[in-house]
């Protein structure tokens, strides 16, 4: 019989190798990939969804506007303005109850109809990073502009990505160009094979996510 | 110098010439027609079968008549050919590779003797209109015409063994499109690039360069430079074997990608395969056309035999695949291109009996032929015959102008240069430059070409560069003989002159009836000799005369190439590798993958009525509402009343369109004061949430209600059988699931196997005491794989779709869209008991007060009086003969009551309980089958679900 007083949770991509459960969570425990163009998953991370007027006083705490995402918390967290009036907030693996208790209570007094939902168990999340991450993978998988002239890094953006309704953010690390990839959860896996075999031809390594990459 | 032959690789080969695309380390074998030949990386088929001394390779489309190379490029007509598999290959473009296959196509019984050259014999009855004519009559007879004339089409076989090939797509946004690889092409894309612009420059050989490539060593030292500094220049991606297909509104343009090299295989084609074409989607900020000048080839008799090409061709064949096009030339020039072709051909030691100048009058009468339909000889304009193997014309150039037409431009015809230029009336985001736009030196033409490109790279005005001058070039079409104008379509001037003395003089209208210009290379070689020849015939002037309208697409695309890469999205549920590993059939609903049964739906269904069983239900749409007008809109989209439903309780409901058409189903259930979750069917979920957003958004936009889908958050596992509380209750503490404390239609929160959050909701579609919880998705298998381990002694076990989908029909549940259609309204389905037509509005009120009074047909339960019978499902119930009064929706065998059960729609005149309709079987049999008291076969009062 199973341990009851332990419960393993488990993202919708499959882990890359032998995994390990950390933290309640399933993780590949292999080492993070190194090359030039890598995919891993982050689907562990926590996820709120926030819906209230679009320009309103809850808008003004939440900072990031529609077509941006913003670091807030000491970088711990990226709130990104995923739609009028919609943004979804990302944070460390576990944080999911606080950080939705943190942005209720900054909420609560605005006034404004306002409602804030946990999606962490909901939604997908990979990382793409790499200088090819769009000449190598995306752009044969999405009809947006990717150039950084059109879309530079802090973009947001809800698009079809491999014919999947996608949150792509643009989101830089060390200043390597860097995709966030957000979509509903059981498409994940989906999208996730979907990017590795786009990005066969530029030599994509898949990986499990390690501390760097959030 | 004189030729070498090199052993092996043809005797036609030369020694090495400084601007050869060849490979010489690299020597391949490839077939061709069965015979086994040597050749050269970096040959084309044509080159290495002429190396070989090869020279027919084709017959001709009517005629029948041999066909050898006329531009030694991708248009070249009488270059098609199969490969493998593969036909209508341009074998005057397509690279050699080892071991290929070559064939020549539409021969029969072979490409030397080929029993239909026949219809040359009767080629004067061949002409414009002969299929019009002469298959007109009788019409009972066209079906056996179309049997014979299929014989006689062109093109390749396609075998249906083929394997699936991989095609790949691809998205640009480039700040400049350069169309056209040459030193204009090469030389905007510098300049754009250095103004800081993005460049995708799209070259359709294999390699950059245009003419540079076979010109002399000057030309060959510019190349090398213009090559390198692209190369090198950050910001120019360079497509070569790719062709700009078609340019649309907004400078939306397709690019065809051939034979892309790096695919290295994956999930989704043949893993190692190359990219066979990729079609690139481009909006690009400004479309530079550099397509150069494509050579003219010129009417006279005889004009189609192997033997006599085009100065190109002829400059080609010598310097980029060192192969001798003939021994004894005559070379017809108008232009210093065939001057060059006649000194290539003395410096590679082909002798050049006459170089005939067309400039100071000198002309071709006709090319004389050899048994085999070869040149043996030309005769000239002053009578003069000489004897020679080939003969090269050179008497001017056709500007490519599709790009400029698909962007709204209107050429005009410069009878000065004998050539159509461009005609001024381009948007502003079009660009044209090098030889289409005008005559210049190399130098004159590339300073024109950078201004232009960095006039393009800011947005500017095309006008402010420099415009190219217009060199003079004598106007020659047709000689004093007729000759072939359409290789490809087999057409000739004496076609097209009859034609338009039968009155099709309109250029548009002799396309149509002669077919002039409507073969594979689409009037690049013959659109302006067409229109010439119609200009003299009818006595207007050529600009009178106009051309064609070149559309879209430029080049041919493969469907795989439109195809592109397949993306069928997939979802699946977070148990999916416990369905996977225990041998789930799988049963693709929509995107999703389900398991459609474990390998016995039957004792799946034994295990439910008996013990309990677990299914994954995931898919269910799940939506979380939230505000306090979230009544007001339960009220709106369902038929039924919601203002009084208590926090707890969950209430089924029916929403119909607004013509009243049964639009979807499920429950909704309030977990606290302001948070509701709805369910829908699983087909539904995306359909339900448009709906409520649509009447959000556009209907009631004042409404404080939030709805966001969290189908995919939650797992949905339904626990259902006798032992159902049992077993939930071993896995959660926290809530009391006694009949009495947790009723039927209520709804709990609470936490099952460890995991915090889940709500239950008391409901179920097999009939049993069941149990829907809804776990963190995250979470999905763990619950799953627990309680399978916690139930192992109650005899738990995991059912599928089919088992639940037998189940309900047994409980009599209908499902949307398998028993209601696209015209079923809620009252036809048997909902009467639930549309209150005393709510004040609600989505398909007045249809359905409307239907209330209508004739309409009934869902009933139905039972075949045999009970061994199960009527397929949409087979029909009819009344006499004929008359059509009902069908059957749904039908399977009870396992349960060991007999068969149905679902169907009846006339309201059978809908009574025990009438006895007829069904109609698909094997014409008809079978008696009773109206049922109830939709539900079994416990039709639902006492075990209330359990």
């Amino acid at each position: 019989m199973a341990d009851l007083a332990v419960p393993v949770a488990r993202s919708p991509i499959r882990p890359v190798g032998p995994a390990a459960v950390i933290d309640g969570w399933e993780h590949a425990t292999g080492a993070a990939a190194r090359g030039g163009l890598r995919l891993c998953d982050l689907s562990h991370l926590a996820k709120v969804t926030v819906r209230a007027p679009a320009d309103g006083a809850t808008a003004a705490a939440l900072v990031a506007t529609h077509g941006k995402a913003v670091r807030d918390a000491g970088a711990r967290r990226l709130v990104i303005g995923s739609g009028p009036g919609e943004w979804l907030v990302l944070a460390p693996q576990g944080e999911g109850p606080a950080l939705l208790a943190d942005i209720e209570a900054r909420v609560a007094g605005t006034g404004e109809f306002v409602s804030v939902v946990e999606l962490t168990h909901g939604r997908a999340l990979m990382r793409l990073s790499g200088t090819d991450a769009v000449t190598g993978v995306l752009a044969k998988l999405c009809a947006v502009n990717l150039s950084d002239k059109a879309t530079p890094d802090g973009t947001a953006l809800r698009t079809s990505v491999a014919a999947v309704v996608t949150d792509v953010v643009r989101d830089d690390v060390d200043s390597e160009r860097s995709y966030l990839l957000h979509c509903e959860r059981s498409s994940g896996q989906y999208l996730f094979d979907a990017l590795l075999d786009a990005g066969g031809d530029h030599g994509i390594e898949p990986y499990g996510a390690s501390h760097k990459d959030w | 110098m004189t030729a070498t032959v090199h052993p092996g690789v043809g005797t036609r080969r030369l020694s090495e010439q400084p601007g050869e695309v060849l490979d010489r380390r690299a020597p391949l074998s490839f077939s061709w027609d069965g015979r086994s030949y040597q050749a050269y990386r970096g040959d084309t088929i044509v080159s290495g079968l002429l190396a070989n001394g090869v020279s027919v390779f084709s017959r001709s489309f009517k005629y029948h008549r041999p066909r050898g190379v006329l531009s030694a490029s991708f248009l070249d007509p009488g270059c098609t050919v199969q490969v493998g598999d593969e036909p209508n290959v341009r074998g005057a473009h397509r690279r050699l590779e080892p071991g290929m296959a070559v064939a020549p196509q539409n021969v029969w019984p072979s490409l030397r003797y080929d029993a239909k050259s026949a219809n040359q014999l009767v080629g004067r009855f061949l002409g414009a209109g002969f299929y019009y004519k002469t298959f007109m009559k009788p019409e009972r007879l066209w079906p056996a015409y179309e049997q014979v004339l299929k014989r006689f089409a062109t093109g390749g076989r396609v075998s249906p063994e083929t394997p699936h090939g991989f095609y790949d797509k691809r998205y640009a946004h480039p700040d400049v499109l350069v169309a056209g690889g040459g030193p204009a092409g090469m030389a905007a894309a510098l300049a754009a690039a250095e103004a800081g612009a993005e460049v995708l420059l799209v070259e359709e050989e294999y390699d950059l360069g245009g003419h540079l490539r076979w010109g002399d060593g000057a030309e060959r030292a510019v190349l090398a430079e213009l090559v390198a500094a692209v190369a090198a220049a950050p910001g120019i991606e360079v497509l070569t074997n790719s062709v700009v297909t078609g340019r649309y509104d907004d400078n939306w343009i397709a690019v065809l990608q051939r034979r892309h090299p790096d695919r290295v295989g994956g999930g989704f084609g043949p893993a190692g395969s190359p990219v066979i074409e990729r079609l690139v989607k481009a909006r690009a900020g400004a479309l530079v056309v550099a397509a150069g000048l494509v050579e003219r080839p010129y009417v006279f008799e005889g004009n189609d035999r192997p033997g006599v090409m085009l100065s190109s061709a002829a400059r080609r064949l010598v310097n980029l695949w060192a192969v001798k096009p003939g021994e004894r030339a005559v070379v017809l020039s108008a232009n210093a291109a065939g001057d060059a072709a006649a000194a290539d051909l003395e410096r590679v030691g082909v002798e050049v009996a006459r170089v005939v100048d067309a400039r100071s009058g000198g002309d071709v009468v006709r090319a004389l032929g050899a048994r085999n339909g070869t040149l043996s000889g030309v005769e000239l304009g002053d009578g003069t015959k000489l004897d020679c193997d080939l003969l090269v014309t050179a008497v001017g150039w056709t500007a490519p102008t599709s790009l400029l037409n698909m962007a709204g431009d209107k050429p005009v015809y410069e009878p000065r240069a004998a050539r159509f230029l461009p005609g001024g009336r381009l948007p502003g985001n079009v660009y044209v430059t090098g030889g289409i736009a005008g005559d210049g030196t190399l130098e004159e033409l590339m300073a024109h070409a950078r201004a232009i490109g960095e006039t393009a790279a800011r947005g500017g005005e095309a006008g402010s560069a420099p415009a190219l001058r217009i060199d003079p070039h004598p106007a020659l079409f047709k000689g004093a003989t007729h000759g072939m104008v359409d290789y490809s379509e087999d057409v000739s001037s004496k076609d097209l002159v009859a034609a338009a003395a039968e009155g099709y003089d309109s250029i548009e209208l002799m396309k149509r009836y002669t077919t002039v210009t409507m073969g594979p290379s689409q009037g690049k070689l013959e659109t302006v000799n067409a229109v010439a020849i119609l200009s003299e015939a009818t006595g207007r002037s050529i600009a009178e005369t106009g051309t064609t309208v070149w559309r879209p697409p430029y080049a041919p695309i493969s469907l795989g190439a439109l195809g592109g890469r397949i993306l069928e999205p997939v979802r699946h549920s977070p148990m999916q590798p416990w369905h996977e590993a225990h041998g789930a059939r799988p049963l693709v609903a929509g995107q999703w993958i389900r398991p459609d049964h474990y390998g016995d739906p039957d004792a799946e269904v034994a295990t439910v009525r008996n013990k309990v069983g677990i299914i994954d239900v995931t898919p269910l749409g799940k939506l979380d509402l939230r505000g306090p007008d979230v009544p007001k809109l339960l009220n709106l989209l369902y038929v039924n009343k919601w203002s009084k439903l208590a926090v707890g309780s969950v209430r089924y409901g029916v929403m119909c369109a607004e013509d009243g058409v049964v639009l979807d189903d499920g429950v909704t259930g309030r977990l606290a004061e302001d948070r509701w979750v709805m369910s829908t069917t699983s087909s539904g979920a995306a359909t339900v949430w448009e709906w409520a957003e649509s009447w959000l958004q556009t209907e009631h936009p004042d409404w404080q209600v939030h709805v966001t889908p969290v189908t995919t958050a939650y797992a949905s596992i339904n626990i259902a059988g006798p032992a159902s509380r049992e077993l939930l209750g071993r896995l959660c503490g926290d809530v009391d699931l006694s009949g009495e404390a947790f009723g039927y239609m209520q709804v709990r929160a609470g936490t099952i196997a460890g995991v915090p959050g889940c709500w239950m909701w008391r409901i179920g579609f097999t009939g049993e005491l069941s149990y829907e919880i809804h776990v963190p998705a995250s979470y999905g298998l763990h619950v799953w794989e627990t309680l399978l381990d916690s139930g192992a002694d109650l005899g738990v076990g995991a059912f599928g779709i089919e088992a639940q989908r037998i189940m309900r029909l047994e409980k009599g549940h209908f499902i949307v869209a398998q028993d209601t259609d696209g015209l079923t309204k809620a009252l036809g389905a048997g909902l009467d008991w639930l549309v209150k037509a005393d709510k004040d509005d609600f989505a398909g009120k007045p249809e359905l007060a409307w239907q209330a009074g209508e004739h309409y047909q009934r869902l009933v339960g139905l039972q075949p009086l045999d009970g061994d019978i199960v009527p397929p499902e949409a087979s029909q119930i009819v009344a006499g003969e004929t008359r059509i009064v009902g069908r059957i929706t749904s039908s399977r065998r009870s396992p349960t009551l060991g007999r068969s059960i149905c679902l169907g729609f009846v006339e309201p005149d059978l809908a009574a309980a025990g009438t006895i309709v007829t069904v109609l079987l698909p094997d014409r049999r008809r079978i008696p089958a009773r109206v049922m008291e109830h939709h539900a076969h079994y416990d039709p009062e639902g006492v075990r679900l209330r359990g």
